[in-house]
């Protein structure tokens, strides 16, 4: 090849590099230098991260449905929650309140547009761990939260009221949501312990849970055993031939996402088996499906709601 | 115009005045040095980069259908990428990492085997395509026995850019222009390597060597590109053949072409992913796939087939 044609297209090309890291390096973030500060509130989230709000937030943004509403139980206003606020929880809000997108996919430029001083984000979601680092770069405090039981419910909600300053709404709200709960542990006989089957259905199929969910949680507390503990691999498959061995007194079911489609694929599933029908849960009518609102999705200050739901069944003689 | 577009339009003269000042609070300048700018880079590597791989694979192992997916590049980068979210998701932050390795590690196993039995242009597919399954059914068995794995998997399986930091780019960014730069060097032996394995051999060409390292450059940039922008597949696949209808076979011209094209496609693609439902975000390969695909059935209904080979 022709030596000069080269030497300019290597020249060429070293120049369109030459730009591009300068491109990439000039974006660089120089370090910002730490000064000793008073801050409003600090507060140790759940990823072990130290958030210190310099003042009282104003504009929260949530990008978690069930936190959106915790801040609000706990007396804060929000500027931009996440489409799930209205399509799972059906909360009423202000109309300056902003959809910034998905739980799964909140929309970034909407969430900086709204020049957020606090953002309450999930370390469950990727999406949310990705926008973090963006939000720390435009020094926007955000907290990162987990809330699976009561106990981390009752956490969030003591460190909102803190934040918000209003620690009766923590009373109302929390502690005596957690004195509800204690009054019906109280009265549950622990000398029955009812086995139980857990299942979440979806419209492409049904896994078993285990204790680790929010629900079997309510039941483990109840007294109950779930067979799922026994048999992890009902996990992973809902195993017609474990469930008949176990034949659990209760079947309880969640469903997620659209509840119709769920319930209808479970009835084209498992149920249609004919040792179905013969299981003790099924022939005594403990084949329960559960309201999502107490069992999918967090209760919140409902939480004592769902105890006592799952009480009344298990327990028709104590909780009437 | 990347940069002005979005949920909120912003004029230039906005964009100029806010990077002058350079005040962090601004949420103008946050939106734009924070959020677009690394995402519109993140598309003009990712598309540059997909589209020359797309092109060198096209070319090297002459096959009009051949695209990063079929070295295992994708699968490769889903694996390891799943593998630190399953057992390390404490170390998220090293998906990138993860990404861009599993894609390398997984071309240097397709050319192994391939190299077992010869190396030609038609087992290095049968291999990639193996390999792929292989490494599919791996990323599905974890995800089984680790149902609460951590990860996005639909949106890494479309591909997207939402969330992109300067971070995550400038990794691979010093990939993709290295491999470029290099492809760009090395584009006349590939012409060579299409005349086929024989003639490219009776001109002195080291077929398996080039062979290997037009490879290696297509799995550098496919992998980097896949491991900041998730599957985005239809680039590499498409992009090529509208460049070649374009400027013909030549690659030191397809080349150079092909990043264009596919750094301006990629772009307008993120670009209406973000405003067609604003403030809801379409993941930017379904953008690609309806674009895409009718505008290429055009260019075939349009009866330059003859220019396609099979």
């Amino acid at each position: 090849m022709d030596i000069a044609k080269k030497s300019v297209k290597v020249f060429s090309v070293i120049l369109i590099i030459t730009l591009l890291i300068s491109l990439l390096t000039g974006c660089k973030e120089q370090p910002k230098q730490e000064s000793e500060i008073k801050y409003y509130y600090s507060f140790t989230d759940s990823l072990g991260n130290t958030v210190n709000l310099k003042t009282k937030p104003q504009r929260v943004v949530s990008l978690v449905g069930s936190y959106a509403e915790t801040w609000m139980l706990a007396g804060g206003d929000l500027a931009g929650v996440t489409s799930d606020v209205i399509s799972e929880r059906n909360m009423d809000l202000p109309v300056e309140t902003k959809i910034v997108g998905t739980i799964k996919d909140p929309n970034l430029e909407e969430i900086i547009a709204l020049s957020p001083d606090f953002v309450l984000l999930s370390p469950d979601i990727e999406s949310h761990v990705n926008i973090s680092e963006t939000l720390k770069k435009a020094s926007m405090p955000f907290a990162f939260f987990k809330v699976e039981h009561f106990a981390d419910y009752l956490d969030m909600l003591n460190i909102c009221t803190d934040i918000v300053g209003n620690k009766e709404l923590y009373e109302k709200n929390g502690l005596a949501v957690k004195k509800q709960i204690d009054d019906i542990l109280k009265k549950v006989d622990k000398n029955n312990t009812p086995e139980i089957l857990f299942v979440r259905a979806f419209s492409s199929g049904a896994k078993a849970k285990d204790d680790d969910n929010m629900a079997c949680k309510i039941l483990n507390d109840l007294g109950t055993v779930n067979i799922a503990s026994k048999h992890k691999s009902l996990l992973e498959d809902l195993s017609i031939e474990e469930i008949i061995l176990e034949d659990p007194d209760y079947i309880f079911v969640v469903t997620m996402g659209d509840s119709d489609k769920a319930l209808k694929a479970l009835k084209d599933g498992i149920e249609k088996n004919p040792a179905w029908s013969q299981l003790s849960a099924v022939k005594n009518h403990r084949y329960i499906v559960l309201p999502k609102e107490l069992f999918h999705y967090k209760p919140n200050a409902r939480w004592g709601e769902s105890y006592e739901y799952i009480a009344k069944i298990l327990y028709p003689d104590d909780f009437k | 115009m990347s940069i002005s577009i979005g949920s909120a339009n912003i004029p230039l003269s906005d964009i100029i005045s806010a990077i002058k000042q350079g005040d962090h609070t601004s949420k103008t300048y946050a939106i734009i040095m924070f959020v677009r700018i690394p995402r519109t880079l993140a598309a003009i590597l990712a598309g540059c980069a997909l589209s020359v791989s797309g092109a060198i694979l096209q070319s090297v192992l002459n096959n009009s259908l051949a695209s990063p997916n079929v070295i295992g590049v994708n699968s490769g980068a889903g694996l390891f990428t799943v593998l630190i979210a399953a057992f390390f998701p404490a170390s998220l932050h090293l998906t990138t990492v993860a990404a861009f390795t599993g894609a390398i590690l997984a071309v240097f196993l397709v050319y192994f085997i391939a190299q077992k039995i010869g190396a030609s242009r038609m087992t290095i597919v049968l291999s990639g395509i193996a390999v792929s399954s292989f490494i599919g059914a791996i990323t599905d068995t974890v995800l089984t026995l680790k149902p609460d794995t951590v990860i996005a998997r639909t949106a890494f399986l479309i591909g997207g850019f939402s969330g992109i930091t300067m971070e995550k780019i400038s990794f691979a960014g010093w990939f993709i222009i290295l491999a470029l730069f290099t492809a760009l060097i090395i584009s006349y032996d590939m012409n060579i390597l299409a005349l086929g394995d024989e003639s490219a051999k009776s001109l002195g060409l080291n077929v398996i060597r080039i062979r290997f390292i037009c490879l290696i450059l297509a799995a550098v940039m496919a992998g980097s590109a896949v491991s900041f922008a998730g599957q985005i597949g239809f680039v590499g696949l498409i992009i090529p053949h509208v460049s070649r209808f374009l400027v013909g076979y030549d690659n030191r011209i397809l080349l150079p072409v092909s990043a264009l094209l596919g750094s301006i496609f990629t772009l307008l693609c993120d670009l209406l992913a973000r405003v067609l439902f604003a403030p809801f975000e379409i993941p930017v390969g379904i953008i690609m796939s309806f674009l895409g695909g009718p505008f290429f059935i055009c260019l075939l209904i349009k009866g330059k087939r003859g220019r396609l080979n099979d």
